[in-house]
């Protein structure tokens, strides 16, 4: 059984994280101006989530969109839990096979090292519902 | 917890020595060095300017030699005791582009230094760092033939980048024409003297790397006082050279490479470039059958071949080190390194 219980909750939590991204002192402008569609395919269970990075407002969403990606990931649900925890090496998992990326390779470096700030938030996002499976 | 002290990049523009924790090795395939010798490279600067961004509080650094005081359980090539250069890069060694001869392209390519974008590997401006996949990444260092540690030093890195632009382009009694006569330069326009070119020729505007550049034997062209366009057609019976390598990674650099290459030539580019595009004469490229030779270096393919070259006297780039400092005057240093006032600097991480 892998952590997440159903899509709902990779929308919650991972989803989530985006959303509070969005509103991150440091991270929230940079990502809004990047002007990036990031299209994330996890699987088990399965989600598309569409993070449309965009003045005015980041937008998160899922199920297909009509946008067009300019990145898409592809990773188990769980690889974007430990990710975001902190946890998880892109580089490995993308060498290993266990994350699979398309688009732009300079656009994808400048995303990532946006996301640091915001794994403490994904840690306090998750707390309850590790303190409930613990 | 043990720590060590570092040179933390806290933010573009601010470097900092400070006590970290010290890494430990965690994968049975790392191997723990203390560092001896460390080097600025010019891929530093790009973090240190913001061109790349990084995240907060990164150890910098991804040029060092050092010797071995740990091994990971799968680890066969290095012992404790054993002194070891790292390539910069480290790749998995299994991958497709692995299995075909190109590291540097490794789908999971991480690079000492250049936080979490690059695979979180702590770096090397430190007093120990963590090498990870080691049998790949280290070579271990002996004292037989020429050359000292801090010519071994180069070789996970500018040595071994400006070795490769010209080895993978060079015909034997090629013309060959680096702009930049920066470190990676420099060790090009080395490269090529040995890999047989009949003339080897430096663009930059900097007085002090030109006298470096004439003095393996290289014609330098002060691209502040002459056009380097034209001064390479008059070298070259008006035909450009053969090769030319863009040692800079900047648009005005390619562009001068692309007026500077002969017909049926080759652009060979070392230097760094993230940018979504950039124009150049792509229809002058294509009538004159022009081939562009580009992206992160295969270092662990070259480190052999240049450790060798090294031993037999025939490249020697601790020549190029300008200033050897202190560790703990990084600051100062990168400063330096930054404003074009040092080629190339050492930092010691015992002082």
């Amino acid at each position: 059984m892998g952590y997440f219980a159903d899509a709902n909750e990779v929308d919650k939590y991972i989803g989530g994280v985006f959303r509070a991204a969005a509103e991150h002192p440091e991270s929230g402008p940079k990502f809004r101006s990047a002007g990036i569609n990031l299209r994330v395919l996890y699987t088990d269970p399965d989600v598309e989530m569409w993070v449309l990075m965009r003045e005015p407002a980041m937008e998160v969403t899922t199920g297909p969109s009509d946008e067009t990606a300019d990145i898409t990931l592809m990773m188990r649900s769980d690889t974007g839990d430990k990710y975001w925890r902190g946890e998880y090496n892109l580089a490995v998992g993308l060498a290993k096979g266990e994350v699979k990326a398309k688009g732009p390779v300079n656009k994808i470096l400048k995303l990532v090292p946006l996301t640091k700030p915001l794994f403490p938030m994904y840690r306090d996002l998750v707390a309850d519902k590790d303190a409930a499976q613990a | 917890m043990a720590t060590m002290k570092a040179v933390v990049l806290r933010k573009p523009f601010e470097v900092v020595v400070d006590e970290v924790e010290r890494p430990t090795i965690t994968d049975p395939a790392d191997v723990l060095l203390r560092v001896d010798l460390t080097a600025i490279c010019g891929t530093d600067l790009h973090p240190y300017d913001g061109r790349i961004e990084l995240e907060e509080d990164v150890v910098l650094g991804h040029e060092f030699v050092g010797t071995v005081v740990e091994v990971g359980s799968a680890v066969n090539l290095v012992s404790e005791g054993d002194r070891a250069v790292a390539s910069c890069v480290v790749s998995c060694g299994h991958c497709r582009n692995c299995n075909r001869g190109r590291p540097g392209q490794c789908a999971g390519t991480r690079i000492f230094g250049l936080g979490l974008t690059f695979g979180s590997l702590s770096g090397g401006q430190a007093e120990y760092v963590v090498v990870p996949n080691a049998d790949l990444t280290l070579r271990k260092l002996t004292d037989e033939g020429a050359g000292n540690d801090e010519d071994k030093l180069f070789v996970g890195d500018i040595m071994a980048t400006g070795y490769e632009a010209v080895r993978k382009v060079i015909r034997p009694g090629d013309s060959v024409a680096v702009v930049g006569a920066g470190p990676v330069g420099l060790c090009a326009a080395m490269s090529a003297n040995v890999l047989g070119a009949s003339r080897v020729m430096v663009v930059d505007k900097v007085a002090a790397r030109l006298k470096e550049a004439e003095a393996i034997g290289a014609v330098g062209i002060d691209a502040s006082v002459t056009d380097p366009t034209e001064a390479v057609q008059d070298l070259t019976d008006w035909r450009g050279a053969d090769v030319v390598i863009d040692a800079v990674g900047h648009p005005s650099a390619l562009l001068s490479a692309c007026a500077l290459v002969a017909s049926g030539g080759s652009i060979s580019i070392p230097g760094v470039y993230l940018e979504d595009s950039i124009d150049i004469p792509f229809g002058d490229l294509y009538l004159k059958g022009v081939s562009i030779h580009q992206g992160v270096a295969n270092i662990i393919n070259y480190m052999d071949e240049t450790l060798a070259l090294i031993a037999a006297g025939k490249l020697d780039p601790s020549r190029f080190i300008s200033h050897r400092m202190p560790m703990s005057e990084a600051t100062e240093a990168y400063r330096m390194f930054a404003e074009r006032e040092a080629t190339k600097i050492v930092l010691d991480p015992t002082r």
